[in-house]
């Protein structure tokens, strides 16, 4: 199917960029269409169980695993993207970060200042809330009192959401599959709908396989429930993310000229450890991720602690352990309190395609990253020590949310896939500032600084 | 082998429901991964995983259907414990822990059962249950 539909722009990939992308292009007056790969669900019909939304909004029915087999990712596959599936944390950057993107990039506009204006834009257009002390949950409470009794600082999360329900009862850790109140802010409730509003087309189910660059514009080629479509567009957004958008360039054969196309990527690999108590703890219930560590000291050995939990599946496959001891595990799902250790790692890893054109992420530890680890996990054991659990579990897997790299942006195109307007090198009409084009790790969650740098990326292409 | 799947043959699901039973078996008053019979509802999930890694996973399951439960639970075993294996046995031990366990605990934990299952699900068995409160406005919570 060739399409005679004309539209100014499309953008690929409905996460936050995308949705971002989408937002500012149609707002600015251009005719847009926007492409997922998934469904679009709205708050009625995300799937229910844990074993429905797993399989459904991700890919790889559930979970994507490294070619080593050593890390499991996770990333949203519906409208909205992993903005769905996420928690809706949305810190900006500091210095550190903005200091080491710099540094990697050769790129001056990283700096809190210039960046500030980007991200008021976007945070002008979401409702952003701390959750208050009394809705904090046991998990919660377990949390502070052991960062407090081993002298750790630690803080109150900022979480894009407008109206949780908590005093209602409502237990917030369902919104890992789809948020049924639609007061998590994902790139569907801030940017999508009210795109749609103003005449966004979006295409659910519409899977780009290849983009050829031409001198008038971009052809996406693609299927569409089965069916084959071509796209001729002036101008195309990639916002696949790191996988979807460096996979999709790598199909359409730019690792010739671009060498840097698959490198730098980087996950904040999580370290998940439980602690059992006698008492319920119930870390599924009520609010279910409210503070952090917001130690100056851990975030220069290259770690965050988080106080996060899992439904029962997501456990289960967390536990080192089969037959009567997995049981057993479980039995105390209601007993356990919960931290992870989240490295800041090295972008060491890399995505390629095999032999059959599939998709591999080839990341592993570095040195670095094991000794990073190895000294987070040694201060949750020493908090876990001061508030005293009948038993601790360490799970050996690693798993990863925040996926990052693969398009690195930079001056020189030897070493960079990405220029400093978010075009392609060499290939104006294609931009892309989703996570794919982060030079390393920041260390700090990524959605709201992916939209404030797709709210830069817009004003360039408008300009 | 009550369940009926598009995806998996008889064979491939009968080996599965025997290695649910090693990672899953009866434990005091908790069923086994076969009394529930999650599996009937295989397909729901199965169907959204990889092609390419379903039809892996069924070649796998018609040749570990000729062996004893002996050797499966060793196979579980060193699934969880791939270290110290040469590499490339290592890394596909390691991708059969995630499919395994993927795949069966997705089921068990699913609060899905067979017909012929009147029992407790293993989710209420934990205890776990959750709130979804409406919001106005927003008619979500079902």
């Amino acid at each position: 199917m060739s399409s005679n539909l004309q539209y100014d722009a499309v953008i690929i990939g409905s996460g936050s960029s995308g949705g971002t992308a989408a937002y500012r292009l149609q707002s600015a007056g251009l005719n847009c269409l926007l492409l997922e790969a998934g469904h679009y669900h709205t708050a009625k019909t995300y799937p229910r169980p844990e074993a429905d939304y797993s399989a459904q909004l991700f890919w790889g029915g559930g979970i994507e695993i490294s070619q080593s087999g050593r890390m499991g990712f996770l990333r949203g596959r519906c409208v909205g993207g992993s903005s769905i599936i996420n928690q809706g944390l949305m810190d900006r950057f500091d210095k550190v970060a903005f200091d080491d993107w710099r540094a990697d990039s050769g790129i001056d506009f990283f700096t809190e200042e210039a960046m500030a204006p980007y991200y008021d834009a976007i945070e002008s257009r979401m409702t952003l809330q701390y959750i208050p002390e009394s809705y904090r949950n046991r998990n919660a409470h377990k949390f502070i009192e052991g960062m407090e009794a081993i002298g750790c600082k630690w803080g109150i999360l900022r979480r894009g959401q407008c109206d949780c329900g908590t005093p209602e009862g409502n237990d917030c850790i369902a919104c890992l599959g789809g948020c049924h109140r639609d007061s998590k802010q994902s790139s569907l409730v801030v940017s999508i709908r009210p795109a749609e509003e103003l005449g966004l087309t979006v295409w659910d189910h519409a899977t780009v396989t290849r983009v050829e660059h031409r001198n008038d514009g971009v052809r996406i080629e693609g299927t569409r429930n089965g069916e084959a479509f071509n796209i001729d567009a002036p101008r195309v957004v990639l916002a696949g993310g790191s996988f979807g958008t460096t996979d999709i360039l790598l199909r359409s054969g730019f690792k010739d000229k671009l060498p840097a196309l698959g490198t730098r990527v980087a996950t904040h690999p999580q370290f998940m450890s439980f602690a059992y108590f006698d008492e319920p703890i119930d870390a599924h219930m009520g609010a279910f991720q409210s503070v952090k560590s917001d130690d100056p000291d851990f975030r220069q050995r290259g770690f965050k602690l988080e106080n996060v939990y899992g439904q029962p599946i997501g456990l289960a496959m967390l536990y080192p352990g089969f037959g009567r001891e997995l049981h057993e595990f479980m039995a105390g799902y209601r007993h356990m309190a919960c931290m992870e250790v989240a490295l800041r790692d090295e972008a060491t890893g890399e995505i390629k395609l095999d032999k059959k054109g599939r998709m591999r992420v080839h990341k592993d530890l570095t040195a670095q990253d094991q000794a990073r680890a190895k000294d987070g996990l040694e201060v949750v054991y020493s908090i876990y020590d001061a508030i005293k659990p009948k038993r601790i579990v360490q799970s050996p897997l690693q798993f990863c949310l925040h996926l990052m790299g693969g398009c690195p942006i930079g001056m020189d195109p030897k070493t960079s896939v990405v220029d400093a307007n978010f075009q392609v090198h060499g290939h104006p009409n294609l931009f892309c500032a989703d996570t794919s084009v982060f030079p390393n790790a920041p260390g700090i969650n990524p959605a709201l600084t992916t939209m404030a740098l797709t709210n830069k990326m817009v004003e360039g292409m408008l300009n | 082998m009550s369940a009926i799947s598009t995806i998996f043959s008889p064979r491939e699901l009968r080996t599965l429901e025997r290695l649910g039973d090693i990672m899953l078996p009866r434990h005091g008053d908790t069923p086994s991964f076969s009394e529930v019979g999650c599996i009937e509802h295989i397909d729901s999930i199965a169907q959204y995983a990889p092609k390419d890694d379903i039809a892996s996973l069924c070649m796998l399951l018609r040749v570990l259907s000729f062996a004893p439960n002996f050797l499966l639970r060793a196979l579980l075993r060193a699934t969880h414990n791939p270290a110290g294996f040469p590499a490339p046995i290592e890394t596909l031990l390691r991708l059969l822990n995630f499919a395994f366990r993927g795949l069966l605990c997705t089921l068990y934990y699913s609060g899905k059962t067979g017909a012929a299952y009147s029992g407790p699900t293993p989710l209420e068995q934990i205890g776990f249950a959750l709130n979804r409160m409406p919001r106005d406005g927003v008619d979500g919570s079902g």
